[in-house]
C-alpha cells in the first residue's frame, strides 16, 4: 500500500494572470498536513485541483494511491470534503440532509451523524439557511466525518468558529488520525490551529511552493534574530531566509536557531511561530 | 442517484409549494370562467408552472455551492446531470397530473368540453415545458444561474417559436398554418422529447468540462 494518502507532484494551473506553479507535496497516511498562505496564494486552487473541480495544466496528483484521472466513486467514498461557507442546499434541514446523503454514500453512518450533530450542538430540524457561519462549518464537518472517510480535505474548515468549538474540532481531527490509515489536508488562515495539530506544513506564496516541511522542524529549528542595524550587517547572507526592518529593530528569519545563537551571541534569537515565518516570507525581503 | 433526486426536490420545496398552490387554484378556475376555449390554455399553464420555478432553485444551489460540493460525492458527473433531468421529468409529470384534475373538475361540473382541445392543451404545456427546460438548463450550466429568469423567459419564447415553426413547415399538409392540428401537436411533442435527450447529452458534456 502507498504510504501517502495524497501525492501532489509538479501541479501547475494557469488562471488568467495567476499561475499556480510546480506545487509538490505529500500527505503521509496517519498525519495532518496544513496548507498555509495568504489570500489568493493558491491554496484553494491547489485543493480544487486535487478534488478534480478544476482541470490542472500540468503535474500529477494521486489520491489514496490512485491517479486523479482514475478516481472512481468508490475512491470518493473515502474522501471527506469541507469547503468554506455553505456546502449544501440551504432549504434543507440536517435531518433532510441525512436522508439525501444516506442515498449517496454507501458508507453513510446515520447514527454517527446524529451523534455528531448533538456533539456540535446543531439543531436537527432547522433549515440550513437560518444557520450562522459557524453552524454551517460545523455541519460540513459532521457530514465529512459521518461517512468514515480515509482522507479529509478541508478548505478553511475552522474559520468562523469560536475558539472553544475550534478546539473541539481540532480534537476530532487528532482523534481521526489516531487511525494511521486516516489523513487530513487542511488549509487554514489560523496558523495557531495548525501549530496544535499539524504534522506537516505546506506554505504557498503567490502560486509557488515556499516549503513543505515537518511542523516540528519549523518550530524547533527556525528562529528570528532580533538585532540592530550594525549587527544585521554582520549576519552571514547565507543564514538569512528573509528579513524586515521594524522601527529600529531588524528581524531576520533563520533556518537554524541554535547555530544562530552561537554565531551571533550579541543578538537576541527567539523561536519563530508559523505565523511569524509566514509573515517574514510574505512581508520581508529575501537576502 | 436517489439521494441526488431527493436533494433536488428538497431544495425546490418552497418553490414547488407555490407552484402547487397556483396550479391547484387553476383546477377550479373552469367553475368561474365557464368557457371551453380557455381550458386548453389552463392545462398548458398548469403543466408549465412546475418547471417555471426551477431556475430559482438552481440559482439557490449555486449560491450555496451545493453544485460544487456535489462533485466531491461518490457519483459520476453524468449521474448528477441525470438526476437533474429525472427531476425535471417528474415535475412535468406533476403538471400533467394537476392538469388531469382540471379535466375531472370540468367533467364533474357538467360543462361541455372537447377531447381534442384538451389534448392540445396537454401537448402545448408539454412542449412548452420540455423545450424550455431543455434550452434553459444547459445554458445556465454554461453561463451560470444569475440571470435565470431571463433565460427561462427566452427559453419559453423559443419553445413557442419552435411550435410556430413546426406549424409553418407542416402547413402544406395541415391545410394552412394550424397550431391545433394533431400532426403539429404530435410533431412538436416528438421534437421536444428529442431536444430533451440532446439537452441531457449537451449538459453532461458542458458539466464535464466545467470548472468549479
Amino acid at each position: 500500500m502507498n504510504r501517502n494518502a495524497l501525492t501532489v507532484s509538479g501541479l501547475t494551473k494557469k488562471y488568467g494572470e495567476f499561475t499556480l506553479s510546480d506545487i509538490s507535496f505529500e500527505v503521509p497516511r496517519g498525519t495532518i498536513t496544513g496548507l498555509i498562505g495568504e489570500n489568493g496564494a493558491g491554496k484553494s486552487t491547489t485543493l480544487n485541483s486535487i478534488l478534480g473541480l478544476i482541470h490542472k495544466d500540468e503535474g500529477n496528483i494521486s489520491i489514496l494511491g490512485t491517479p486523479i484521472e482514475e478516481v472512481t466513486p468508490e475512491i470518493r467514498q473515502k474522501i471527506g470534503v469541507v469547503f468554506d461557507g455553505t456546502n449544501f442546499s440551504e432549504e434543507l434541514t440536517p435531518k433532510k440532509l441525512n436522508k439525501v446523503l444516506k442515498g449517496i454514500y454507501g458508507s453513510w453512518d446515520e447514527e454517527y451523524f446524529f451523534v455528531l450533530l448533538e456533539k456540535l450542538s446543531l439543531p436537527v430540524t432547522k433549515k440550513i439557511k437560518s444557520f450562522s457561519k459557524g453552524m454551517k462549518a460545523k455541519l460540513s464537518i459532521a457530514v465529512a466525518f459521518a461517512h468514515h472517510p480515509k482522507l479529509l480535505i478541508l478548505d478553511e474548515a475552522t474559520s468562523g468558529l469560536d475558539p472553544i468549538v475550534r478546539d473541539d474540532i481540532l480534537d476530532m481531527f487528532l482523534e481521526f488520525v489516531q487511525d494511521e490509515e486516516n489523513s487530513i489536508l487542511v488549509s487554514s488562515h489560523i496558523t495557531s490551529d495548525l501549530e496544535k495539530v499539524a504534522d506537516y506544513i505546506v506554505f504557498i506564496y503567490e502560486g509557488r511552493l515556499i516549503f513543505s516541511k515537518p511542523k516540528d522542524e519549523l518550530l524547533e529549528n527556525y528562529g528570528i534574530v532580533k538585532c540592530g542595524m550594525a549587527q544585521f550587517d554582520l549576519i552571514d547572507q547565507q543564514d538569512i531566509i528573509a528579513y524586515r526592518k521594524q522601527d529600529y529593530e531588524w528581524q531576520v528569519l533563520v533556518a537554524d536557531r541554535n547555530s544562530a545563537e552561537k554565531k551571533y551571541p550579541n543578538a537576541l534569537v527567539i523561536p519563530a511561530t508559523i505565523d511569524e515565518i509566514m509573515l517574514l516570507y510574505v512581508k520581508g525581503e529575501n537576502s | 442517484m436517489k439521494g441526488l433526486i431527493r436533494n433536488n426536490f428538497y431544495s425546490m420545496e418552497s418553490n414547488l409549494k407555490i407552484s402547487f398552490i397556483m396550479a391547484a387554484a387553476f383546477v377550479f378556475s373552469p367553475l368561474i370562467i365557464n368557457n371551453a376555449n380557455t381550458y386548453p390554455m389552463i392545462i398548458a399553464i398548469q403543466v408549465f408552472l412546475f418547471i417555471a420555478n426551477t431556475g430559482t432553485s438552481l440559482h439557490a444551489d449555486e449560491v450555496a455551492k451545493w453544485n460544487k460540493f456535489e462533485l466531491t460525492l461518490p457519483v459520476k458527473r453524468s449521474a448528477i446531470i441525470g438526476a437533474k433531468y429525472i427531476t425535471f421529468a417528474i415535475l412535468i409529470l406533476c403538471g400533467l397530473l394537476i392538469g388531469f384534475c382540471t379535466v375531472i373538475c370540468i367533467s364533474l361540473s357538467g360543462q361541455a368540453w372537447n377531447l381534442l382541445s384538451i389534448l392540445w392543451g396537454y401537448e402545448y404545456g408539454l412542449v412548452l415545458s420540455i423545450i424550455s427546460i431543455s434550452l434553459m438548463y444547459p445554458v445556465m450550466l454554461k453561463i451560470g444561474t444569475e440571470k435565470n429568469e431571463l433565460v427561462l423567459i427566452l427559453s419559453a419564447f423559443a419553445a413557442i417559436g419552435l411550435m410556430f415553426l413546426i406549424a409553418a413547415v407542416l402547413s402544406p399538409i395541415t391545410d394552412g398554418m394550424n397550431l391545433h392540428h394533431p400532426l403539429v401537436g404530435g410533431t412538436s411533442t416528438s421534437v421536444a422529447l428529442l431536444m430533451f435527450l440532446i439537452s441531457f447529452m449537451a449538459s453532461v458534456n458542458i458539466h464535464k468540462n466545467k470548472e468549479f
